[in-house]
């Protein structure tokens, strides 16, 4: 790594494409050789290190990376606090609590149960709104839970809703709005201050905040 | 056969280290004493376990969290030490006396505090700090700062910066602990809206989010600080100790290591001055805190001023470059144990580290 550039973390996938598509555009086209995990851009301004998306909070609270592009989704699941420095132009989505399509959505028993892959923000969200609610945690597929009968809800990323009508499941109710957005360690942010500014300044490049 | 899993088990919030580890650690722990010895901060050692009643107003549910409780044989809840600073209060509150001041203190000692089984982060295990007790104004700050300079300096960490807030600001646009928060991560939305709920106008909204956000040098906060109109006069004076502050600091050759940070807001509700944190190269999160908290002690029956920082030590070994494990030994061959001892004690007189 070069000791000069700032560290930063994309998380593999989706948001990948679309965070290199942005610093490229603004100038600092990032490449990485086939299998590598690691690259800088030319102008070693970044040092760039690719990470699962769940884990990436977990590299910055370390500070293995001072910076990351995360959903806010990712890291309120992670309990770690960074600084937000800009929300990316791209990656927003819902956070939608969904049933079996017509279901009767009123509980019996007083509590609902859930399944997801959200747990920490099920649950706080649902105690915070006065709702008892049994979560079950999944990793992956939560939209088959209705459908086997592992429990009638899930609360769940939903964007299109194409994955819900495949399995004739509807939204509830939409729980919250989910942002990209670029995080800093505090402590790294703290050290390179005029150096991050600088690339917030570059990235937002006619950016409204 | 290996230990059964049972016996390989360490509990959270606590550590040993050995040897060259070990070593090195008593070390910095001398060089730090040593320093305070040189700067008249003498020894205090606080218990290592104290009534918690004595705390309970004072903390917040974080410290609580961290903290380890348990019940003497009387039933009454103790709480062992997870911050210096504030067992150190209740010492000097129950000790001092206003004819012993100004008096200056200095502590090394292990903290136990719970950490989370998937983050090791932390590495709070133990703290060295100092206090001085008795004056205030920005001259003594000043000194609380170039001590941990000086102490830095001594452990060859002379690339640490110091950030240096002022909690006076927080307090003066309505002291809370959200907003302390919020400023202390940058939220600057939320800033905004807590500010807009004290109803503040949009003006001074928008000056006081500027003037949080702020990190930089005594020029740059003049530039910043000549634009503003909406400041109080208590939030003209805290910059105005914070130049004053930057200034003794750079006249002393600390220009490149000290910034002035608004958004330095302390996390405690007792802060009542300055703030000020250090960052290193390749930490996760600050290496030292410090801070004025004028009332403190007057919170365990003493009303003094006091000023002064902590440093998590094992934190800042970790990103010390330190050259050398341990010493090189030296071993007479002799084989009689008195003729051994003997050559030792020599070798020893000549700065030698002797075994027999």
């Amino acid at each position: 790594m070069n000791d000069t550039a700032l560290t930063l973390a994309l998380p593999k996938g989706r948001l990948q494409e679309q965070s290199e598509a942005l610093l490229a555009e603004r100038g600092m086209p990032i490449e990485f050789e086939k299998r590598k995990l690691l690259a800088t851009d030319a102008d070693r301004r970044l040092s760039v290190m690719l990470v699962k998306n769940s884990d990436l909070p977990t590299y910055v609270h370390h500070g293995i990376a001072g910076l990351g592009i995360c959903g806010t989704d990712v890291i309120y699941e992670s309990g770690y606090s960074f600084f937000e420095l800009m929300e990316m132009p791209f990656g927003s989505t819902r956070m939608c609590l969904a049933a079996a399509k017509g279901r009767d959505h009123e509980s019996n028993s007083g509590r609902i149960r859930v399944a997801t892959k959200f747990t920490r923000f099920a649950h706080d969200y649902f105690a915070s709104h006065g709702v008892a609610a049994d979560i079950i945690r999944l990793d992956g597929s939560v939209e088959l839970a209705p459908v086997l009968g592992l429990a009638p809800y899930i609360v769940d990323l939903v964007e299109t809703g194409s994955t819900l009508r495949a399995h004739d499941l509807e939204v509830v109710e939409e729980l919250s709005t989910t942002t990209v957005v670029l995080i800093a360690n505090p402590a790294y942010y703290k050290f390179h201050y005029r150096s991050i500014d600088a690339l917030v300044d570059t990235l937002r490049g006619g950016l409204t905040r | 056969m290996g230990l059964p899993a049972r016996d390989l088990r360490i509990p959270q919030g606590t550590e040993a280290f050995y040897l060259e580890e070990a070593y090195v650690h008593r070390r910095l722990v001398r060089t730090f004493e040593d320093v305070c010895d040189s700067w008249a901060y003498f020894p205090v050692h606080t218990p290592v376990y104290d009534y918690y009643e004595a705390y309970r107003d004072l903390v917040d549910h974080e410290w609580d969290s961290q903290s380890y409780r348990l019940v003497d044989r009387s039933g009454e809840l103790l709480v062992l030490r997870s911050d210096v600073t504030l067992f150190l209060a209740r010492q000097m509150g129950l000790v001092l006396r206003h004819e012993d001041l100004p008096i200056r203190v200095a502590y090394s000692d292990t903290i136990l505090r719970h950490e989370e089984l998937h983050d090791l982060s932390k590495n709070e295990f133990f703290q060295v700090g100092a206090e001085l007790i008795g004056p205030s104004g920005a001259d003594a700050d000043a000194e609380s700062i170039l001590l941990l300079f000086d102490a830095l300096d001594r452990w060859g960490a002379a690339d640490v910066v110091v950030h240096v807030g002022h909690r006076g600001i927080i307090g003066e646009a309505g002291d809370t602990a959200r907003l302390a928060e919020a400023v202390s991560h940058r939220r600057w939305d939320a800033v905004d809206q807590l500010l807009a709920n004290r109803s503040i106008e949009a003006p001074r909204r928008a000056e006081l989010v500027e003037l949080f956000g702020f990190i930089g040098t005594e020029a740059e906060l003049d530039g910043l600080a000549g634009r503003l109109r909406h400041l109080t006069p208590r939030e003209v004076d805290a910059v105005a100790h914070l130049r004053h502050i930057y200034r003794v600091c750079s006249d002393l050759g600390y220009t490149n290591r000290v910034r002035i940070d608004l958004s330095e807001a302390g996390s405690r509700h007792y802060h009542s001055g300055i703030v000020f944190q250090a960052y290193a190269p390749g930490a996760s999160a600050a290496i030292a805190s410090g801070g004025r908290y004028d009332g403190l002690l007057s919170h365990f029956g003493f009303d003094a001023p006091s000023v002064g920082f902590s440093v998590m030590l094992r934190r800042l070994q970790a990103l010390l470059h330190t050259p050398d494990g341990l010493p090189v030994v030296a071993t007479p061959s002799d084989a009689d144990i008195v003729t051994r001892a003997r050559a030792a004690r020599d070798m020893r007189r000549d700065g030698k580290v002797a075994s027999l």
